[in-house]
């Protein structure tokens, strides 16, 4: 009996497939982060998928299966790293501040450190991706119907499989995989967090 | 080891429509390449950054201490590794000669279209008078009295 070839993983791949999906994790929840790192900590999409990949090359993260099993288990990995270093007190408490700004506070105290702020609040996966789910819809909903359909499967009858989804929309699985990669250049192409809905109307 | 946090179960649904709306659909190296790209990403300089950063991790863990590296860790130290300067130039040689051999084809398909279907005329041309219209004959008439004009003078 031979043993099946555990490392027949494509690395090269792997780490763009983490780095991509990182780039669109930090998208949706990028409401009050900055695009490219996130604040405070000045980790980006690149850093998180590198982190992650390299916990699972040194061991720390442990999973088994063919690349498809291994990279659904490092994204998991990685968007709680990315859910945690937002929820950071570093993130909280940072705010970008012009120093001589001369900001000051409803009773006239002027604000100079940072500690002046108000801390930024901790992350809220729910109401943040309600905000997410809100622009997808305004901005789909007129300029592609196909993908809204698409998105509406998803959020509204938790369809995740393509199957499942081909059910709900009434097309096919491969007619759902076009769908999504048309969906991924949609959102690839724009930051719809920091893009007015109606401006592309 | 590293353990996943557990999420609440409203947070997990959510991740989970997340990743079923921007999973990725067995994306080709191209797509991937492209979609990089639309991210401001050089796929190219990622994988010399993530070499990089894992070179160094392993040094400082395992080599500078004399133990060997996790086999995970060297198999993808190996494909992550940068070409050198000789493996770039047959890299490109070998791209530059793929280009031109694609160019000779779609020259060569053209020739042969363009061979294969009979001439097929302008209707303009096909309808054309023999005789030059009298209208265009006056401006021919003007056209030399002026040069010749000029030719005296």
């Amino acid at each position: 009996m031979t043993t099946p070839q555990k490392d027949a993983v494509d690395y090269r791949r792997l780490l763009q497939r983490l780095v991509a999906h990182a780039c669109f994790f930090m998208r949706i929840f990028s409401a009050n982060a900055d695009l490219v790192v996130v604040d405070g900590i000045g980790k980006s999409a690149t850093d998180f998928a590198a982190d992650t990949l390299i916990l699972f090359l040194d061991g720390q993260v442990s999973c088994d299966g063919n690349e498809d099993a291994i990279l659904a288990y490092l994204k998991r990995v990685m968007e709680n790293d990315i859910l945690d270093a937002r929820g950071s007190a570093a993130v909280k408490t940072t705010k970008k501040v012009q120093p001589l700004s001369g900001e000051t506070t409803d009773d006239g105290k002027v604000l100079q450190g940072l500690d002046d702020y108000p801390a930024q609040d901790a992350v809220d996966l729910i109401s943040e991706g309600s905000e997410f789910k809100r622009r997808l819809y305004e901005l789909l909903e007129r300029g592609d119907p196909e993908l809204y359909e698409l998105v509406y499967a998803i959020f509204e009858e938790n369809a995740l499989t393509p199957r499942e989804i081909a059910g709900v929309i009434g097309t096919d699985p491969a007619d759902v995989q076009n769908r999504k990669k048309r969906l991924r250049t949609f959102l690839a192409k724009q930051n719809i967090m920091k893009t007015p809905a109606r401006a592309s109307r | 080891m590293k353990k996943p946090k557990d999420k609440s179960d409203k947070d997990r649904v959510f991740l989970d429509q997340i990743d079923a709306l921007v999973g990725d659909p067995n994306s080709s190296p191209k797509d991937l390449a492209v979609e990089l790209e639309q991210f401001g990403l050089d796929p190219d300089e990622l994988r010399d950054q993530a070499f990089q950063r894992i070179r160094s991790f392993a040094t400082q863990k395992y080599s500078s201490k004399g133990r060997e590296l996790p086999v995970r860790m060297s198999e993808a130290l190996r494909q992550l590794r940068p070409p050198t300067p000789q493996e770039q130039q047959a890299s490109l040689a070998e791209r530059a000669k793929s280009r031109v051999q694609d160019i000779l084809a779609a020259i060569k398909d053209a020739g042969a279209s363009t061979f294969a279907v009979p001439g097929d005329f302008a209707p303009a041309y096909r309808n054309k008078e023999e005789e030059t219209p009298e209208s265009d004959k006056k401006l021919l008439e003007d056209q030399q009295k002026q040069l010749d004009g000029e030719d005296e003078q």
